[in-house]
């Protein structure tokens, strides 16, 4: 038996299977990236946060998009060198194109990357920093909940072992003393002499170590199902014996319940009362102990855990902390230092300014609120040398923000109103990004004249900026021309994490923004992988095929080339909404 | 054909016979075996739920929850009744379960892969390793979806219409996220969408390419047409939900805040996370599909009906030409009414205006498809034969269904209307009555086909009507608890509403008034599914046992698949098959006899040849 | 379809042609959307660049669409089911869209924050 018009079109329709298939396929694909290009315009207009605008470096991008719009070229000349029996110039060119997504992919994998090691803080005030820790560099700063805990909490249906593995590793570090803080006892029924029968799984006071902990929990978790399993056993079968008794009963103890329905409220009373009843007389069976959690005590010693496993309520530094993991696990003590060292490269006030800004529109809130705002925020009121560079910095911007507005009022005029036709953005005014930094230092450091046409000048390149902020980038040289190591960093400060409202690495977890970027652009990534394997197998394995039936061939690798055209064409999207609005 | 060709396909072993089979006969078998075990497995869990609605302080008896283990209980279950976060799970699980594991795989899966191909003159599907694919993308799918009943956070428990941000957080507190139910639902999801995109890839390049020689498109029979529309709706409606499925999945596993709004507050305090993100945008993109996904389970069902009826009336069916119109316009419109799902969410009343308007139109054409059957029947020469019985019940049921969706096309109505049993009650009119009796009537009628014998009629009537009278018990009182303010997804059948007699609260009077009727409704379930064990049986042994038909075509009908041997081979037609004439020639004046089958050559109308099934090699 | 090698050979050179095009259209965008002077509607990211910069992504699509993936000489039935699935995205685009622009979530020309 053979499938028809596997290779050859069928006389009325004009197309073969496979025609048919991929163009079908490609028609749902263009509804799964509508659909998520349609979620980006929605997620976009109801922002109510500010909606980054070209914070992605360009130049990548475009690469990667001559990249992908080449690699279309070549696969089509791939094509034709098949329909032409040209095996070279088939192989040649698939080869190139199989190079071009390899390259794409890299480009892309990098650029991911360094959005995975570059931080945003969020000031309680609304106002942003973003920056990088030093963490990997050298271990300082870096992320973590820090509580000198006296107390662990550990929920033994639900504590999670690499949670627990950590923990005990801080404490190991802190060279500190485990306790049990209370008795876990279980309750065994021993059937043979019908007695319960105690056992002291953790003993209060008991000194022991990180694997004998372990092991305590193990074997108290399995008793807690046990348990838990007996019990309900046990009032199941108290429930069922309180019905049967109701009901039984309606004659004599409950007849004033006679003819009423089992939804009234007074008979659900009546049997709760009596299924209590016998709960407690032990008719149906004795309960077991049921403690949920063991508790431990630490006398101080330092825990640090990954934000992104839990809540942290109290996080003043020296002052009483609840640290709750996701798995239920609770650390209780003093908050120690959990604040974030940063290296700031971008200074931004929009979210805090669009949020004052309704408020004025209300009529909440005065005009001037807003400059009180930002002289107000803890960004500009850091003590100490880091702390003057960023007011510099900022000091620096306000009198470029001034220059430009000029500038724009020159070329562009004012209108009838008196009103100048362009002003400059919301972005311009607010956002101090690590280019316009960088240019002001340089112009500082250099005793350069402070214009717009400066700035421009002293704006890093777009090479520069393919690498992104590098935090030597100053290289303020001294006056025998070495570069002074101390101040070509980026201002470094540290955050206590009292006053950090929302941070994040600049992940889907920053914003809409970026979760529809990375989402978008992620499964595209996914689909250029899947078109170069098909078509890598084409190249690779297809010279058999190719001596058979090459029109075969030709025609598996039309509709491969077709799947990769509909890859470059969500890119030539992707790339202008991403990069470029 | 080469000598080659044949040389593979001799006695293949047994898991690439029937495990990793690439014949569209064994895949539908597949799809259809694995669906009726989802099918009863979604039933059990719904009859879990019915003891809660109408016993909510009863503990589940032993007849029904010997099922579960004793950790599993001691978990979920509290004094041994269904607590209200183990009900949100059922419910949840019951409605995937039934919707996307159990009617569109039988519908579609099953009877699609088995019949298309036979009624068209194909060999096979277009692409049968494909077609193997989405049989074991559907089978993965599903076991993720319900092996996460035994995780310690239990399955999905927010509904199958998964809102969040009550679906965001629903096992949020899970340090590892991919061992949650939630997000095994969300990955099981993407399984199954993948499954049906390639289903519906196939079927319509089947369709389109490889119809026999003659086999034009207005000589398809109905069936094929409806198929032909199902999939189109399965290729361009799943993608949106595979989005907003995915966009659930980052916002689990990431922490975006994708669907979720600024400033929400848990028992925690306020949540950290970004916000700015947009609940409606999940609706809106789970809606989409939504409704287009009716659709696919209804016109499988309407599609067998369509098929058994013209054979028993032994009439051409009536109105094939606007049928096939109408089923077309149904299609197109399935895309756009989406909203009327969505008409209390704040949305503005020109919007709500654009979607009440084409939610009425839609009515239109399906009223045509159910006309059109129903004027089939008139002056017919009934047969009632078991496929008949059920084909017939199908009409005023699904009639019913429709009928209670018309006032929840309207936004005024469906104010007092929405999320209420009546919303409840209409749909499974539509799905249980309705659509689940055509998908019966078509095992019933195709069974012969498959094993060479009838299922067995007594056993068919003791399914049938204990199975009819019990299930209008069970959903008609929904209509009415519905009108009087009964909400969906109670877990206590509205028990926590009730009041003591004489006390003034309205609504607990009207609950204490209707909430008897949980009682009748919940017996009725436990009685409809004994009406079921009939049909099980028959099922497992009719193919032994069962009465042996008299030829290859037994109800003398007219379409291709009855050109086949009984069972077909590989390959399907043992002759160069052809059609010659629409699918429903029954009773032509100019014929001997009352059916004129689309394979017979035009010349050859003799008595002897109307001996359907095997013919000759023809020499040409 | 163009079977004949001249055919073929000649669509080489559209496709070389093509491609071209679409590297200096590319250019034309980031040009578009760095240079101040081609800065069209208010300063900064505006409805106008959404429009100008979409415009010029279509416009290239459609070269791959039709040239690269030759829609141009593909059967109609082809046809019918791209632009059936273009036109049903649209469908997606724009109801969402509409289903805001309503007076209960849209206030003048700025749309109430936290309607969503």
């Amino acid at each position: 038996m053979e499938i028809p018009y596997i290779v050859n079109a069928r006389k009325d329709t004009g197309l073969n299977n496979s025609k048919i298939a991929i163009w079908l396929f490609l028609a749902s694909e263009v509804m799964l990236f509508g659909g998520l290009f349609s979620s980006y315009i929605f997620l976009r207009i109801f922002a109510d946060y500010p909606w980054p605008e070209r914070v992605l470096p360009v130049l990548p991008g475009l690469i990667n998009t001559f990249i992908l719009i080449a690699s279309s070229v070549t696969v089509v000349y791939a094509w034709a060198g098949l329909k032409l029996r040209k095996w070279n110039v088939f192989a040649i060119n698939m080869t190139i194109t199989l190079v071009c997504a390899a390259v794409f992919m890299v480009f892309k994998g990098m650029e991911y990357n360094a959005k995975f090691h570059h931080q945003a803080v969020q000031y309680n005030d609304w106002s942003v920093v973003d920056g990088h820790t030093h963490y990997e560099k050298d271990g300082h700063g870096g992320n973590f909940y820090a509580v000198n805990a006296d107390t662990v909490t550990f929920k033994l249906a639900s504590y999670y072992d690499p949670y627990l593995e950590e923990i005990l590793k801080r404490i190991e570090d802190a060279k500190a003393e485990i306790k049990i803080a209370d008795n876990y006892i279980s309750t065994q029924v021993n059937d043979a002499e019908d007695q319960f029968k105690e056992k002291l799984i953790a003993t209060k006071g008991e000194e022991v170590d990180g694997d004998r902990l372990k092991e305590i929990l193990a074997e108290a978790k399995d008793y807690f199902i046990e348990a838990r399993t007996h019990n309900q056993e046990v009032r199941t079968e108290a429930l069922r014996l309180a019905w049967k008794q109701f009901r039984a009963n309606k004659d004599n103890k409950y007849t004033e319940f006679a003819d009423k329905s089992h939804h009234e409220p007074e008979v659900k009373e009546a049997v709760n009362a009596l299924h209590a009843e016998l709960v407690a007389a032990n008719a149906t069976g004795d309960l077991m102990n049921t403690g949920d959690s063991i508790a431990i005590s630490l006398d101080g010693a330092l825990i640090k855990v990954d934000p992104d496993w839990g809540r942290m309520n109290g996080k003043k530094e020296g002052g009483e902390s609840l640290v709750k993991l996701k798995d239920s696990t609770t650390i209780a003590g003093i908050a120690a230092d959990s604040g974030m060292e940063l290296d700031v490269d971008a200074i931004d006030f929009q979210h805090m300014v669009m949020k004052l800004k309704e408020k004025v529109a209300e009529g909440v809130e005065d005009a001037s609120a807003i400059e009180a705002a930002i002289a107000k925020s803890p960004i500009l009121n850091i003590q100490g040398k880091e702390g003057d560079r960023i007011r510099n910095l900022w000091k620096l911007h306000e009198k470029w923000v001034d220059l430009f507005t000029q500038e724009l009022v020159e070329d562009y005029g004012l209108d009838e109103d008196g009103n100048p036709n362009r002003v400059p953005t919301e972005r311009d005014i607010y956002r101090l990004t690590w280019k316009h930094m960088v240019a002001y230092k340089r112009i500082q450091d250099n005793n350069l004249e402070f214009t717009l046409a400066e700035v421009k000048n002293q704006l890093p390149s777009m090479i520069e900026g393919f690498v992104g902020a590098d935090h030597k980038i100053f290289n303020p040289k001294d006056d025998s021309g070495k570069v002074i190591p101390e101040d070509s960093h980026f201002p470094s400060i540290t955050i206590p994490r009292e006053q950090i409202r929302f941070e994040s690495v600049f992940s889907p977890k920053m914003n809409n923004y970026y979760a529809i970027y990375f989402t978008i652009t992620g499964l595209h990534g996914l689909h250029v992988i899947g078109g170069a394997l098909v078509l890598a197998y084409y190249l690779f394995f297809g010279r058999k095929m190719y001596n058979e039936n090459p029109e075969w061939l030709a025609n598996r690798v039309e509709v491969g080339g077709l799947f990769w055209h509909f890859v470059d064409l969500v890119w030539i999207f992707a790339f202008p909404i991403f990069y470029l609005m | 054909m080469s000598a080659d060709d044949h040389h593979d396909h001799h006695d293949p072993p047994f898991w690439q016979k029937y495990i990793l089979s690439t014949d569209h006969k064994m895949i539908g078998l597949q799809y259809g075996i694995t669906a009726l075990l989802f099918l009863l497995f979604g039933f059990f869990l719904m009859m879990m739920m019915r003891w809660s609605i109408a016993y909510p302080d009863e503990p589940v008896p032993g007849w029904m929850n010997w099922v579960f283990s004793d950790t599993w209980k001691g978990r979920w279950l509290t004094d041994g009744k269904v607590t209200g976060e183990t009900y949100n799970m059922f419910g949840a699980m019951h409605g995937t379960i039934m919707v996307f594991l159990g009617v569109v795989p039988l519908g579609f899966g099953a009877f699609g892969n088995y019949v298309t191909p036979l009624q068209i003159g194909a060999p096979d599907m277009a692409f049968p390793k494909l077609n193997c694919a989405s049989y074991w993308l559907y089978a993965i799918g599903g076991l993720m979806m319900c092996g996460s009943f035994f995780l310690e956070s239990g399955s999905a428990k927010s509904g199958w219409t998964n809102y969040p941000p009550l679906s965001a957080f629903a096992d949020s507190q899970h340090p590892n996220q991919f061992f949650t139910g939630q997000t095994q639902w969300l990955l099981g999801l993407v399984f199954l969408i993948s499954s049906s995109l390639l289903g519906s890839v196939n079927f319509i390049t089947t369709i389109i390419n490889l119809r026999a020689k003659g086999m034009t498109w207005m000589r398809l029979p109905f069936f094929v047409w409806a198929m032909l529309v199902t999939g189109f709706l399965l290729l361009l409606a799943f993608p949106p939900l595979e989005v907003a499925g995915i966009m659930q999945v980052v916002d689990r596993t990431f922490g975006s805040s994708f669907f979720q709004p600024s400033g929400l507050v848990s028992a925690e305090g306020i949540e950290e996370i970004a916000g700015g993100g947009s609940p409606l945008l999940f609706q809106h993109l789970f809606w989409f599909l939504g409704h287009p996904e009716v659709y696919v389970l209804l016109l499988p069902s309407i599609a067998c009906v369509a098929e058994i009826i013209p054979a028993n009336t032994r009439k051409p069916l009536w109105g094939y030409k606007s049928m096939v119109y109408a089923v077309i316009v149904l299609g197109f419109l399935s895309f756009i009414v989406w909203a009327h799902h969505m008409y209390l969410t704040g949305m503005g009343s020109s919007v709500s205006t654009f979607f009440q308007t084409t939610t009425v139109l839609i009515s239109i054409p399906s009223v045509v498809l159910i006309t059109s059957l129903l004027i089939s029947l008139w002056g017919g020469s009934i047969r009632f034969t078991m496929p008949m019985i059920w084909a017939c019940a199908f009409l005023p049921m699904f009639g019913i269904g429709g009928l209670t969706g018309l006032p929840l096309a309207f936004n005024l109505v469906d104010l007092h209307l929405h999320d209420t049993y009546y919303v409840i009650g209409h749909f499974h009119y539509v799905v249980a009555p309705g659509i689940l009796f055509g998908l019966f009537a078509g095992i019933y009628y195709w069974y012969p086909k498959m094993y060479g014998r009838y299922m067995n009629r007594t056993l068919g009537h003791l399914h049938f009507w204990p199975s009819l009278v019990f299930i209008n018990l069970v959903f008609f009182p929904m209509l009415i608890q519905g009108m009087a303010g009964f909400h969906r997804r109670w877990y206590n059948g509205g028990d926590s509403y009730m009041v003591p007699e004489g006390s003034e609260n309205v609504f607990g009077n009207t609950v204490r008034e209707f909430i008897n009727l949980n009682e009748l409704m919940s017996i009725s379930v436990f009685m409809l599914a004994l009406a079921q064990i009939p049909f099980i049986i028959n099922l497992f042994t009719a193919w032994k046992i069962g009465k042996k038909v008299e030829s290859d075509n037994p109800w003398n009908a007219t379409t291709l698949e009855w050109a086949t041997p009984t069972p077909p081979g590989h390959g399907n037609f043992t002759f160069d098959v052809a059609a010659y004439r629409g699918p429903y020639e029954y009773s032509r004046p100019d014929c001997e006899e009352d059916y004129y089958p689309q394979w017979h050559e035009p010349k050859e109308n003799t008595s002897a040849d109307l001996d359907a099934g095997v013919q000759e090699k023809k020499e040409h | 379809m163009a079977d004949s090698p001249e055919a073929i050979k000649k669509s080489v050179k559209l496709y070389s042609f093509i491609g071209l095009v679409l590297f200096g259209c590319t250019l034309l965008t980031v040009a578009v959307a760095t240079f101040p002077a081609l800065d069209f509607g208010g300063h900064g990211f505006d409805y106008m660049d959404a429009i100008i910069g979409l415009a010029i992504a279509t416009f290239k699509a459609s070269l791959v669409a039709v040239i690269f993936m030759h829609l141009n000489h593909e059967k109609k039935a082809i046809y019918w089911i791209f632009l059936g699935a273009i036109f049903f995205a649209i469908c997606l685009i724009l109801l969402f869209a509409l289903a805001f622009f309503d007076p209960i979530t849209f206030d003048g020309l700025m749309p109430k924050f936290g309607q969503g």
